[in-house]
């Protein structure tokens, strides 16, 4: 991210923010829905990162740990926006496309829904762990940084969305061998 | 499976997914930005700031003032808040309405995301463009959205009061893919019957209501139990769409009473999900806290931008 950019913004030029928002809304999005699961809430949480981004952002003393700020920002937005009761939306969503983007065909259609199903049981901090080591290739120090919680922390959180997942996986192996039995029969 | 299996699983799992966030959802938070104003870096981050003692105190002698001369309006009219009895319908014409006074704001609220909120009571105003004073118990949360949105509720659902300027309906809550193209006109009543009228929903007949000085309607919609056919999917129902974007959704079997009023040429729909028993008292506590008061000229955007730093919550 460009450290000029950043510290305009950083001194209330609006011109600035929006070119960093624009450069950073599409991974942030894609982290959100990767924790929240639902295109909306996704589309919520990274609206209020970058709001609360804004506002806050002369209280980032240190420019070169902009990336690592905003993804705590919506982390916290993520479980704020979880735990909430949906009313309002705060944006219109007329054709949402929950689709993925580019279909992926080396997993099955079994596989996927064992993971969404196993993931959708994970409380919001085993997801955001979960997530930013996973999909962003984060080290788990890094993150323990990032969310400002224990290395240690991090590590159990992690361990349990793996074992929780996992479960769901061979879960969804046993019925599958099951049903290929039962119809063997 | 193997750790490097289950690995390898979970990236192309995670991989599966849409990574663009769509224009228009940019560009309401941006808009949302252009009017919220960037903290100092030595003020505490806070949404909507409950008083502090001295300001308590400070914000108090206003309030009183303001207060008193809402609550003349009310007792005097329909003895009630904003959840309180409705008025029966009054032929004789409503005298001016209380205008704000010139003493300071109590203006402590601003931005946009929900944030905790002590107990206690709040004005929010700018840059909402009327000001609304309220009371919540513990365990609310509330925001300003902007100038068009002040929104109040419990995190679990079953209490919710929100305020909206501007609202445009949708052709029809169900397919909330368009909006009206023809919408209503500007006065109270036309709003209240094009609201009674949408589509799929069940619609209480508007009655007159004068809140605290200002007139207006009064009505209840109620949404089919099931949502399932339609395209707002779980968040249910569409009712409206403010400008900035936000979008009010009635859940699926769920009921919202709407207070259409006319606070000096600026019409405001107060809008309250029907709560379980359990936290009935509750809401209705909060909607007979209500009170309203057109923004004056003081409280210009430029003038009343939240508290100075010295004033300012401390320790928050």
């Amino acid at each position: 991210m460009d450290r000029t950019l950043i510290e305009a913004a950083r001194s209330g030029d609006e011109e600035a923010f929006a070119s960093i928002a624009r450069g950073s809304a599409d991974r942030l999005f894609a982290v959100a829905h990767r924790i929240l699961r639902d295109v909306g809430r996704a589309e919520d949480a990274v609206q209020q990162t970058l709001i609360t981004a804004w506002r806050e952002l002369p209280d980032l003393r240190e420019v070169d740990r902009f990336e690592a700020w905003i993804h705590r920002i919506l982390v916290h937005a993520c479980y704020a926006e979880a735990k909430r009761a949906r009313r309002w939306s705060v944006n219109v969503r007329v054709l949402p496309v929950d689709g993925p983007a580019t279909p992926d065909t080396t997993l099955s259609v079994a596989t996927r829904d064992a993971l969404d199903r196993g993931f959708r049981r994970l409380p919001p901090d085993q997801r955001s762990v979960f997530v930013l080591h996973h999909y962003l290739g984060w080290p788990l120090s890094e993150i323990a940084e990032t969310l400002g919680i224990p290395l240690g922390t991090v590590k159990s959180r992690l361990h349990y969305a793996t074992t929780s997942l996992r479960a769901a996986l061979e879960a969804d192996d046993r019925i599958d061998t099951r049903t290929s039995r039962e119809r063997m029969a | 499976m193997t750790e490097n299996d289950f690995d390898r699983t979970a990236r192309l799992w995670l991989e599966d997914g849409p990574a663009e966030l769509s224009d228009r959802v940019l560009q309401a938070a941006l808009d949302e930005i252009h009017v919220t104003k960037q903290r100092r870096a030595w003020w505490p981050a806070r949404r909507f700031r409950q008083m502090n003692t001295p300001i308590r105190i400070a914000v108090a002698a206003a309030a009183v003032v303001l207060i008193a001369l809402v609550g003349v309006n009310l007792m005097g009219r329909n003895g009630g808040g904003v959840g309180g009895p409705p008025a029966s319908p009054t032929a004789s014409p409503t005298t001016a309405p209380p205008s704000a006074s010139p003493t300071p704001a109590p203006t402590v609220a601003q931005g946009s995301a929900p944030s905790s909120l002590q107990p206690g009571t709040y004005v929010a105003a700018d840059p909402f463009l009327v000001q609304v004073t309220f009371t919540v118990p513990a365990g609310w949360e509330g925001n300003i959205g902007g100038p068009f949105l002040v929104n109040l509720d419990r995190p679990d659902g079953k209490g919710q009061v929100s305020f909206s300027i501007s609202p445009a309906l949708y052709a029809d809550p169900c397919q909330a893919d368009r909006l009206q193209t023809q919408q209503p006109g500007p006065a109270v009543a036309d709003l209240a019957t094009a609201l009674a009228n949408l589509p799929g929903l069940q619609a209480t007949t508007p009655t007159d209501v004068t809140l605290g000085g200002y007139q207006g309607k009064q009505l209840t919609l109620t949404a089919p139990a099931s949502g399932s056919g339609c395209t707002p999917g779980p968040d249910g129902y569409a009712l409206w769409q403010l400008p900035l974007g936000a979008v009010n959704n009635l859940t699926p079997g769920g009921s919202d009473r709407v207070w259409i009023l006319d606070v000096n040429g600026q019409r405001l729909v107060i809008d309250s999900q029907v709560p379980p028993s359990q936290t009935a008292a509750e809401v209705q506590g909060v909607l007979d806290s209500i009170r309203l008061a057109p923004l004056s000229p003081s409280l210009s955007p430029s003038t009343s931008a939240g508290v100075s730093p010295s004033a300012s919550p401390s320790g928050s």
